[in-house]
């Protein structure tokens, strides 16, 4: 049995907790949170170990929920198998990745892959629901603050390619 | 798992040397353990069975009442109420409804049960044994002979020594369903309190490769059961007040078990409408006699489930189970098979919960890489 399994189901302790909190808090995304809104959204969130070179998620899987990385190093690629594979990007602490997949099941755009021993924080679609079923406050501060992420990273691409369609006019009109 | 920059396998050739390579691979050996420690944990599961069995009818009826009451709870957390207090609300709202119904319905019932059995003994159960007895000595004139006599008594003295066995099993059950009584709500208490930590808690045993699956998986399989518990005893239960009051405006005797076993019915599609209009309609013959009240009867039992199929059953969409009626009725004698008129109700409810669950489990499978 690998170490991780035994991680993910032992390493509880307190110290871990206030780690935990500190790790949260250095993410844009959580940095809003009030201390007791914090402590209710820690019940949420599910950390997980993972050994160099294991998947997180295939590409083509239904999206279940986000990670924030806490430790260690994360690769996401496209067309992903043992030969071959495109990279995207490589994700470091306090990053995050897979947040599409908080709201709907659409099948992931790309795999994660740990490229070194790491931990990562799972946030997820069921638990994020049943989080605004029960304090809806919480639940919206939330989902504003995706909503935010997400349309900066639209805006992000939209410029990208903007720039690329410029780009390609140039050098159309050149030849 | 699998570590995808490491080769599985060193297939250059096919010499000993690389089998031998093979037999001491790490994953070969991870293999072995994983095996070896399937094999401990089934054994230990198998040979703690016979001691947690008498738990799993607590914790199934604890896990039905906590899908039922979750929703609740929720809701009132939602207006700021801590999730302890909340659950104590609710316990003391439904222990007072459920004392109010036992103070106020249980006379009503136990008259009704008690002029059932009044209505039975009418043709008189004792006289037609003894016309029986004298009718059987007088075709087998052997009866009369002594010896045959003492056998005949021997039988019908171990007949009453079975009979005293079984009401001594009756009591040990009526014991165990008063420590149902004090478990049930202990463990209801618990799995509505700490329900989420708990589920936490499992899917944290779960292996990195399984792990999101599984996540889904629980969700999914909680949300759908939860909604189709809730739908049956919310139409159930209308059908069967609505029963009562058709029948007792009818004038029917023990219009409120008869309205009970209609509701209950309800739950076996198809049949069951048919099946929990039985007892009405016989009692309707037997006790008024007359073609009009059997009629009346029947009109009510067809005006409630027309009242099901037009403004309940639409209202709660999740209720509907998509099983064959040629299944439903092989499901119904295999509840039968194993536990009698009780298996028989609860066998559908049983196999549409296990239908979600399967139907989930092979989504997961087809679209998880689980062997990546």
């Amino acid at each position: 049995m690998p170490n991780n399994y035994w991680n993910n189901i032992f390493e509880k302790n307190g110290k871990h907790l206030l780690s935990l909190d500190n790790v949260l808090k250095k993410v844009p995304f959580f940095r809003e949170l009030k201390k007791g809104e914090l402590r209710d959204f820690r019940r949420i969130i599910h950390q997980r170990y993972y050994k160099k070179n294991e998947i997180i998620f295939y590409e083509g899987e239904p999206g279940v929920g986000m990670y924030v990385i806490e430790q260690g190093k994360i690769g996401i690629y496209k067309n992903f198998d043992e030969h071959s594979k495109e990279e995207l990007a490589s994700l470091f602490p306090g990053e995050f990745f897979g947040e599409m997949a908080l709201l709907d099941e659409s099948p992931r755009s790309a795999t994660a892959v740990a490229l070194e021993n790491s931990t990562i924080l799972g946030l997820f679609r069921p638990d994020l629901f049943d989080l605004i079923n029960r304090n809806p406050r919480l639940g919206i501060k939330i989902l504003l603050r995706l909503s935010q992420m997400i349309a900066e990273r639209l805006r992000l691409s939209n410029n990208e390619n903007q720039e690329l369609r410029q780009k390609l006019d140039n050098a159309l009109i050149i030849r | 798992m699998k570590a995808f920059y490491q080769p599985e396998i060193n297939n250059s050739n096919s010499s000993q040397e690389n089998q031998l390579v093979i037999l001491f691979n790490k994953q070969f050996i991870k293999k072995i353990a994983k095996f070896i420690f399937t094999i401990i944990i089934l054994t230990g599961l198998i040979l703690a069975f016979p001691y947690v069995k008498s738990l799993l009818g607590p914790l199934a009826i604890s896990l039905i009442l906590t899908l039922l009451l979750n929703p609740l709870i929720d809701r009132i957390e939602d207006i700021g109420i801590n999730r302890s207090a909340a659950i104590i609300i609710i316990f003391l709202f439904f222990g007072v409804i459920l004392f109010l119904s036992v103070r106020l319905l249980i006379p009503g019932l136990n008259q009704q049960i008690q002029s059932v059995s009044k209505a039975l003994e009418k043709n008189d159960t004792e006289s037609i044994i003894d016309k029986l007895q004298v009718t059987l000595t007088q075709q087998i004139p052997i009866l009369k002979n002594p010896a045959i006599a003492r056998q005949v008594s021997e039988k019908l003295h171990l007949f009453f020594t079975s009979l005293f066995g079984r009401i001594l099993k009756v009591i040990l059950k009526i014991i165990s369903s008063f420590t149902l009584i004090i478990t049930v709500p202990f463990i209801t208490f618990f799995f509505l309190k700490d329900g989420r930590t708990i589920k936490k808690a499992i899917i944290q045993m779960v292996p990195n490769r399984y792990f999101e699956m599984s996540l889904s998986l629980l969700h999914k399989t909680g949300m759908q059961l939860g909604r189709y518990i809730r739908g049956q005893l919310l139409v159930s239960s209308i059908i069967g007040t609505l029963s009562t009051i058709a029948l007792y405006s009818l004038d029917i005797p023990y219009f409120f078990i008869i309205g009970v076993i209609a509701g209950l019915a309800n739950m076996i599609p198809y049949f069951g409408p048919v099946v929990g209009s039985i007892p009405g309609v016989l009692v309707a013959i037997i006790e008024k006699g007359s073609m009009e009240a059997v009629i009346g009867v029947i009109i009510a039992f067809a005006t409630v489930q027309l009242l099901d199929n037009i403004l309940v059953s639409p209202l709660i969409v999740s209720r509907s189970v998509h099983i064959h009626p040629l299944l439903v009725i092989i499901v119904i004698l295999i509840g039968s098979n194993v536990a009698g008129i009780l298996g028989m109700l609860v066998a559908v409810p049983i196999f549409a919960v296990l239908q979600v669950i399967a139907k989930e489990i092979i989504w997961s499978f087809q679209n998880y890489r689980l062997t990546g």
